[in-house]
């Protein structure tokens, strides 16, 4: 009798430890999910490309008062145009495209937002690529394509 | 007889421990459960203030329409919008509380539009006064801007806002 019950009780930790297992795994992997760097689109910032590719710059292509969008100033970089008055199109696109990261974007400990990732791309070339902030949470990206003699990837990631 | 009542009641015990314990592990499964589903629905309306904003950037009294070049979208005219601000016959046209338009960049000096400091100003208060709590969304903010009697257009980043008051409506 005393043996029966002793065996029941071990029964009953053995289920006990092997629910709590199960349970451990299943809270693992949810915390996982959620902590990772999980990307998720995130329409907010493909409104943010799509207005930063249509900002007009002040780099003036040919002639003057031919001011050039952000868009045409990434396709001017990849042709190594140069804008009038003699400034190379990618220094222009680089520091322009720089101040309006920084403008806008105000990331840090006390801020909604801890970090950015911003980069215009091809397969072959980078055209500009900027980090602020931390970038070792999860984050919201979008992005856009300019087509070009390739195709330009134009990204933005913003961590939380 | 008194030993399989003692078993029966043993088995019992251990029946209603099992279900209490698999009913306190099924309420914690759920709460985790649904603390996602209350973010997700968080997500969702957020995703749909945002569209909202982007239907009224989109909408002909906003849009660049063919303007500035080829068709944009989430594109603002911000002359038409001078205009439109001046009128008060859109007022319960939108549905919101309120409307604005800021300039993010550059950045401007904080003072809101007039016929009489347009466009050195950064904030176009399109409809209403409502102060309460805004959601936006970014746009492209474009006008024709004139140097040496050369006429040129002028696409800066800024942002659409409307009061929250009216996003449920």
């Amino acid at each position: 009798m005393n043996k029966e019950g002793q065996e029941e009780i071990i029964g009953f930790a053995v289920i006990i430890v092997l629910v709590s297992i199960i349970l451990l795994i299943f809270l693992g992997v949810y915390l996982r999910t959620d902590s990772s760097t999980e990307e998720i689109q995130n329409y907010e910032i493909d409104s943010f490309i799509q207005g930063f590719l249509q900002y007009t710059s002040d780099c003036e292509s040919e002639y003057e008062g031919n001011f050039v969008s952000m868009q045409d100033l990434i396709l001017m970089c990849e042709e190594l145009k140069v804008c009038v008055g003699g400034e190379s199109s990618c220094n222009k696109l680089k520091n322009l495209g720089e101040g309006i990261i920084q403008g806008v974007w105000f990331v840090g400990e006390t801020n909604e937002y801890r970090g950015v990732d911003f980069r215009v791309e091809s397969e072959k070339k980078v055209f500009l690529e900027m980090s602020l902030g931390d970038k070792s949470n999860s984050y919201e990206s979008s992005t856009n394509f300019v087509k070009g003699n390739e195709v330009i990837r134009v990204n933005l990631k913003r961590f939380r | 007889m008194v030993k399989g009542q003692i078993k029966i009641q043993q088995m019992a015990f251990m029946l209603v421990a099992l279900v209490l314990f698999f009913i306190l592990v099924g309420l914690f499964v759920l709460g985790i459960s649904f603390n996602g589903l209350k973010k997700t629905a968080v997500s969702l309306e957020n995703e749909n203030v945002l569209l909202l904003l982007t239907r009224i950037a989109n909408s002909p009294e906003f849009a660049c329409g063919e303007s500035f070049g080829n068709r944009r979208t989430s594109c603002i005219d911000l002359d038409k919008i001078m205009v439109l601000a001046s009128s008060r016959e859109y007022e319960n046209f939108w549905g919101v509380g309120a409307i604005k338009i800021r300039t993010v960049y550059p950045p401007e000096k904080e003072e809101v539009c007039s016929f009489s400091n347009y466009p050195n100003c950064n904030i176009i208060e399109v409809y209403g006064t409502d102060e309460g709590e805004f959601q936006s969304n970014f746009v492209s903010l474009c006008r024709k801007e004139v140097i040496n009697e050369e006429s040129f257009d002028k696409c800066v980043l800024g942002k659409i806002m409307i009061s929250s008051g009216g996003v449920n409506e």
